[in-house]
């Protein structure tokens, strides 16, 4: 088969035998793949700092004909994010964004904009100083809505009645994370679980379910409670969907320097202070 | 049909087993174990017998030892000011070929990889920081290697050794002796560049 090329973003990389590497990539036109680079772990020349995780680089690769495997025939680096080899807790987000990246798409499905949004989230942690302490919500929802899970946040989930768009005066509405949308006080017994989302927060989360790209999550002005909601909300539904629980998360949680009061990720039940009695 | 002898198939098999070893040279190594003499054959499989049974983790610095301590940690000439940060014992033996340090060690059996879920309880930071607080170090050097994971590791352990009072130090990033500017890729040479210094 003939050679191919594309844009790519380094997801993980172990050792395969002696000096082989097997590498997954995030590419921009095949979406997900998975490779083998032969010698790798030895080489100086075709593969050296190009197949560090969150890596971006050109890919050059032939494709099996009976194989997932693709034969990787070499790399060239776009760009080398350094910021996480240089701040443990971007270095944590790093890992966790591309796991979460990788655990969320299953393959070759992915579209372009998985692609794109990775590659804003790398390079927000790279440039971004601070960082907005909604940055990673903001990346997890965006996941979320590119990957077909977008909650509703127009309309009660159960019955279907319009509910106020940007309503930051009126009350607070409630969620549902088991049906993956809001409730309007008709239907409010039928979602299992909620919790109250603030005007504000529903307006913010609104905004981000609107925008194209990695929305700005920049914090200034935003309350602890927008902080707490819009956490909780996002790790509610991540825990819905999830295949299986990631392994960079509790590392995320001990090096976490967010300048909110903390909402465990790793909390998948809805069962707390903000649920509904 | 195979040509070998059951016994000498198997020896084939476990042999090409290791690394760096085909079939080929599985064959060519079982023949000559074959046709050694019984006192070479005895002494060898005594040898990998016992570098099993034998071989132990250094208490101090958890690298490889015979008993509690190790030769370096037992070694009273060698400076006990400083310790030497490595990721595995192979990288241990590569700094004492460099004939250039003096000091002790401390083995952290990996580095942290959170896509594969080792944190620092997964390392050997706990004992590192418990010989710290025994107040005969001075200075840290941390030599993991410099990739990602080998650097987050680094500005994690200079993050919790800091607080103690123990001056922290990186081994230099750059061309290697005998390198070509040329044929050096961007990242290194960036590096170099960056860690430049006075002459």
């Amino acid at each position: 088969m003939q050679e191919e090329r594309t844009p790519a973003i380094v997801l993980r990389t172990r050792v395969h035998g002696e000096s082989d590497k097997i590498v997954t990539f995030l590419t921009q036109d095949w979406g997900k793949i998975t490779g083998i680079a032969k010698g790798a772990k030895r080489s100086r020349r075709r593969f050296v700092n190009v197949l560090e995780p969150f890596t971006h680089i050109h890919l050059r690769f032939r494709p099996s004909r009976s194989d997932e495997l693709v034969f990787i025939l070499g790399c060239e680096l776009v760009q080398t994010f350094r910021r996480p080899s240089q701040d443990i807790h971007r270095f944590a987000l790093a890992s966790y964004m591309v796991e979460l990246t990788d655990v969320m798409v299953a393959g070759r499905e992915a579209g372009q904009e998985i692609y794109t949004l990775l590659l804003h989230g790398l390079v927000s942690l790279e440039e971004s100083s601070p960082l907005p302490a909604l940055f990673l919500p903001a990346f997890e929802l965006r996941l979320l809505v590119e990957v077909g899970y977008a909650p509703n946040l127009n309309s009660c989930c159960v019955c279907g009645t319009s509910l106020p768009l940007r309503a930051t005066d009126g009350p607070a509405l409630l969620f549902s994370p088991s049906l993956s949308g809001l409730l309007c006080p008709q239907c409010d017994t039928r979602g299992g679980a909620t919790f109250r989302l603030a005007p504000e927060t529903l307006s913010l989360l609104q905004t981000w379910l609107a925008s194209e790209h990695l929305p700005d999550a920049c914090s200034d002005g935003k309350s602890p409670r927008i902080y707490q909601e819009t956490r909780s909300l996002v790790s509610r539904l991540l825990a819905q969907h999830l295949p299986r629980p990631l392994k960079s998360l509790a590392f995320l949680e001990r090096v976490d320097v967010s300048p909110v009061p903390s909402v465990s990720r790793s909390a998948a039940g809805v069962d707390d202070t903000q649920s509904r009695s | 049909m195979t040509t070998l002898t059951p016994a000498l198939a198997r020896l084939v098999q476990e042999l090409g087993r290791l690394p760096g070893i085909g079939e080929k040279t599985a064959t060519r190594l079982a023949m000559f174990i074959l046709g050694a003499g019984r006192d070479y054959v005895e002494s060898l499989a005594e040898a990998i017998w016992a570098v099993k049974t034998e071989t132990t983790l250094c208490q101090e610095c958890f690298g490889l030892a015979e008993g509690d301590r190790c030769a370096i940690c037992s070694d009273t000439q060698r400076s006990t000011e400083s310790i030497c940060i490595v990721e595995e014992p192979a990288d241990l033996m590569a700094v004492e070929r460099s004939h250039e340090y003096t000091g002790r060690y401390h083995v952290l059996h990996g580095v942290l990889a959170p896509l594969d879920g080792i944190g620092p309880d997964e390392l050997k930071i706990a004992p590192l920081l418990d010989r710290l607080r025994s107040g005969a170090v001075k200075e840290v050097i941390i030599a993991t290697n410099p990739n990602v994971e080998g650097e987050a590791t680094a500005l994690y352990l200079a993050k919790v050794i800091k607080p103690l009072g123990v001056q922290v130090s990186r081994i230099a990033h750059g061309i290697p002796m005998g390198g070509d500017v040329e044929y050096t890729d961007a990242v290194t040479l960036g590096r170099a560049i960056e860690g430049r210094r006075e002459m």
